[in-house]
């Protein structure tokens, strides 16, 4: 078996800055992956793994092929990552390695079996059994210097292979040019395919005598671009290739995913080469964040508040533990008092609300209301909002972490384009730990926190307005409820009013706007609402949850849906339920209601 | 680890190379036992001339500083050898992974095939001056090892080393002569000035008398020697760790 998991391998093109480094490597001295001058990744982030008995295939430019094989045979090691192989692994290499001229065949062939691990007796029987296959025992007391290279080399690369291994390597080692051996390598070769671990290094996936069960591509910069079957790299080959040939480097991504989201309708097949767009734009980001020393900015957000509970921050905590970056670092920017969303992710955060004025803020979210709320690029609005924190807070470099990576990654997901579940692979969610969490005095002790608006999975028709007043109407006789409508209007979501006597409108304003809401539902016993916006808040912080929706088809509510039955059961400290209004009465709500708390 | 696979790779490498090294040469295995003796015969002339024995009891001076040039040899073989036979063998070490162990069997199978030709050099220096037989020789079996050892501890830390820089490749033969002046090998260490401190605080003059007086049956001093082995017995631990991970990183830069 073996295991790479989030490897990174970095090489030089200068052979003195080399030395320098291993040197300071040698004593501990140097930063893991921190890229000097001449440096560059012959691996990043990259993690692959191979079951006992399964084969790979691996193309790629040469010192990132050269890299795995050397990484697999532990004769080099990575700079950051693990590498796991069971067993012993062998380099098959046709070069006659270890040979002086005046060693005699027999010599030299023994001696080669026992560095590729025979033990005395196996070494001298396979040294004799070499010679005997190839017909040239009378060479045996011959020596080196008298024989021709060509035979010396011949029997080197089959005794690599003779002896026995639990994974094989072959980088570049697999067309045989001498058609005289061809049937005994195959022979052998079968062997080893039907019983052993192998993993073939080749510069195109085409011309090979054999077909591996696996395949990996992997690009310049030493990232996995595609890993799975072998059947399938040759097609995702062709797609990517001419992907590349219609939009450009694949380096540039945020401008070439747009055009390349716009085709996929076209062309359905291009489907494979977004998810590898998408595993390159996740790696790149990881590969730029890991080793990172200085200051992070996360942020600044200013779109939906839902996306960011059950996205943007779920993104960032991966981000974060993937890339081990030390959470002293992170500064998260966001708005309307989100600060408690942002504690456990650690490092400092700063309100948005706090270097704007409130009339400013409130023309520059309006304004994103009405251009699209999400942030799909770095604004102008936003770069001098950036300058003015990083001034504030006197920081001059510093990484950025922009909402629009999240967002132009995800994108392809919500358009339903790839699997939700690879949104998994981007995210960690663990339930929200709230640090201050302050009980509002005027609020009752008891209370159902209630908060509708109006979405795609629940619009803005009279049936659902009817069913609405109807609800809380009755809902506010039984028990206390709060509604979290507060007047101030942050993303597209427009609320349903409702009067109730418990509410947040006169005590609220931006800068405390996403806190209160928090509070809010934090000192809940139930939470009703729709299944959106800051609505998601609540199954994170463990209370009970009951989401209404009247339309399954509509919008992301389908993927971020899935995305919450999804998670594990035990996720969610309370329950957590959907209901589908369409068919239903207000009284069967409240039935429902009463179920879940018991009454 | 297979000790036994540690052992055999490390016999064979050394056969190896030595077979090869002495075929360049016309006058072959000659060289082995000549070597020795050109370095240290010139060093006994010029000591005997200048009465660097004068306080030497019940031994003759020639026998008292091959003894101790010999000793010293040793504790030199071990530290030069694990660099020097590595570089050697660098192409094999570059593309074949192997136990990297091996490498330290392979240089200690060089430093006691000179060690075999040091020893039958001393049998004939004692039948030749008529050295008696002390009880004490068979500590000198002790002591031998433990000299061993403690050159190995310097030379596993510099050998993965010379994969990037040959400075203690060139460095380590200039040294030498340092080594061998600032020891008491060719003289007894005076009983004050600048030399006799440095010959206290050197811990290879404990190293090197002690089994010096065990082999030609004179008194010493038996702490220092335990105390400076188990320092470098310590070091030698430690430098098997840093070997074993320094020559991973090493390996790279092979050229």
């Amino acid at each position: 078996m073996i295991v790479f998991e989030n490897v990174f391998k970095i090489d030089c093109t200068d052979i003195d800055i080399a030395r320098e480094q291993a040197m300071r490597r040698l004593f501990f001295l140097s930063g893991k992956n921190r890229l000097r001058d001449h440096e560059f990744y012959a691996l990043q982030n990259l993690s692959f793994s191979l079951a006992k008995g399964e084969s790979l295939l691996i193309t790629g430019p040469e010192d990132v092929r050269r890299a795995i094989a050397r990484l697999i045979c532990g004769l080099t090691r990575p700079n950051s990552g693990s590498v796991e192989v069971s067993g012993s692994a062998r380099l098959v290499s046709s070069s006659a390695v270890g040979v002086t001229p005046f060693m005699t065949l027999q010599a030299y062939l023994y001696l080669i079996s026992t560095l590729l691990g025979s033990d005395r007796r196996s070494a001298s029987e396979t040294a004799r059994n070499i010679m005997h296959a190839f017909a040239v025992e009378n060479l045996a007391t011959a020596k080196i210097a008298d024989i021709s290279r060509d035979i010396i080399k011949k029997l080197a690369f089959y005794t690599s292979i003779f002896v026995d291994s639990d994974v094989y390597v072959f980088n570049e080692a697999l067309k045989i040019k001498d058609p005289e051996s061809a049937e005994l390598f195959q022979k052998r070769l079968d062997e080893i395919l039907r019983t052993r671990t192998v993993v073939i290094l080749e510069e195109t996936l085409t011309g090979l005598p054999l077909q591996p069960v696996k395949a990996m591509m992997v690009d310049a910069q030493g990232t996995s671009l595609y890993l799975g079957s072998y059947e399938s790299a040759a097609k995702f080959h062709t797609n990517l290739s001419s992907w590349q040939e219609t939009y450009g480097n694949v380096g540039d991504l945020s401008s070439s995913l747009k055009q390349h989201l716009a085709q996929y309708k076209k062309n359905p097949e291009g489907k494979e080469g977004t998810e590898i767009i998408v595993k390159k734009i996740a790696t790149d980001e990881l590969g730029k964040l890991t080793g990172n020393t200085g200051p992070v900015i996360a942020g600044p957000y200013l779109s939906d508040a839902g996306m960011e509970l059950i996205y943007w921050i779920p993104f960032l905590r991966w981000l974060l533990e993937s890339s081990r970056l030390d959470k002293h670092n992170l500064i998260a920017i966001s708005r309307c008092g989100a600060e408690q969303w942002y504690c456990e992710l650690g490092g400092k955060y700063i309100d948005i609300c706090d270097v704007m004025e409130p009339e400013e803020f409130a023309s520059m979210i309006n304004l994103r209301i009405a251009e699209g709320i999400k942030q799909f690029s770095v604004t102008e609005t936003e770069t001098r909002l950036l300058s003015k924190i990083t001034a504030k807070i006197d920081i001059r470099d510093y990484h950025l972490i922009h909402p629009s990576l999240m967002y132009n990654l995800f994108t392809p997901v919500w358009k339903r384009h790839i699997p939700a579940e690879i949104i998994k692979d981007y995210t960690i969610y663990t339930p929200l730990q709230l640090k201050n969490n302050r009980r509002i005095d005027r609020l009752p002790d008891d209370y159902i926190a209630v908060k509708f608006n109006f979405c795609p999975q629940f619009p803005d028709t009279p049936q659902n307005r009817v069913f609405l007043e109807d609800l809380l109407t009755e809902l506010s006789r039984q028990y206390p409820i709060v509604s979290l409508n507060t007047g101030l209007q942050v993303d597209r979501h427009t609320d349903f009013e409702f009067a109730s006597e418990n509410n947040l409108k006169d005590m609220t304003n931006f800068r405390n706007l996403l806190e209160l809401q928090t509070n809010v539902i934090a000192g809940a016993r139930l939470f009703v609402g729709t299944h959106s916006s800051i609505s998601y808040l609540a199954p994170l912080l463990g209370r009970k949850t009951l989401y209404i929706y009247s339309e399954t088809n509509s919008g992301i509510f389908p993927v971020s849906f899935q995305l919450f039955n999804s998670l594990p059961s035990d996720f969610f400290r309370d329950s957590f339920s959907t209901l589908n209004i369409s068919d239903l009465k207000p009284i069967d709500l409240l039935e429902e209601i009463k179920k879940i708390l018991k009454i | 680890m297979k000790w036994h696979s540690i052992f055999n790779i490390g016999w064979l490498l050394f056969k190896r190379d030595f077979q090869y090294r002495y075929r360049l040469t016309y006058f072959g295995y000659t060289w082995a036992f000549v070597r020795p003796l050109l370095s240290v015969v010139p060093l006994i002339l010029v000591g005997k001339q200048f009465n660097f024995g004068a306080n030497i009891q019940g031994v003759s001076y020639e026998v008292f500083s091959f003894v101790g040039f010999i000793l010293f040899q040793v504790f030199f073989d071990s530290i030069l050898m694990p660099q020097w036979f590595i570089r050697r063998i660098r192409k094999i070490v570059k593309d074949i992974a192997f136990p990297h162990a091996a490498i330290i069997w392979g240089s200690c199978c060089y430093i006691l095939f000179n060690l075999a030709i040091y020893i039958v050099e001393l049998a004939l220096l004692f039948v030749l001056f008529k050295v008696p037989l002390h009880p004490s020789m068979v500590l000198a079996l002790l002591g031998i090892p433990a000299i061993l050892i403690s050159g190995l501890s310097i030379g596993i830390i510099i050998a993965p080393i010379t994969f990037i820089y040959l400075d203690f490749r060139y460095g380590l033969p200039i040294v030498t002569g340092l080594l061998l002046w600032i020891t008491p090998i060719l003289y007894i260490s005076p009983e004050k000035g600048l030399l006799h401190t440095i010959n206290k605080f050197n811990p290879l003059t404990y190293l090197i008398n002690v089994p010096r007086a065990w082999l030609i049956g004179i008194a010493s001093d038996t702490q220092l020697f335990i105390l400076c082995f188990s320092i470098f017995a310590g070091m030698f631990l430690l430098g098997m760790k840093f070997y074993h991970r320094a020559m991973s990183i090493a390996i790279d830069r092979i050229v």
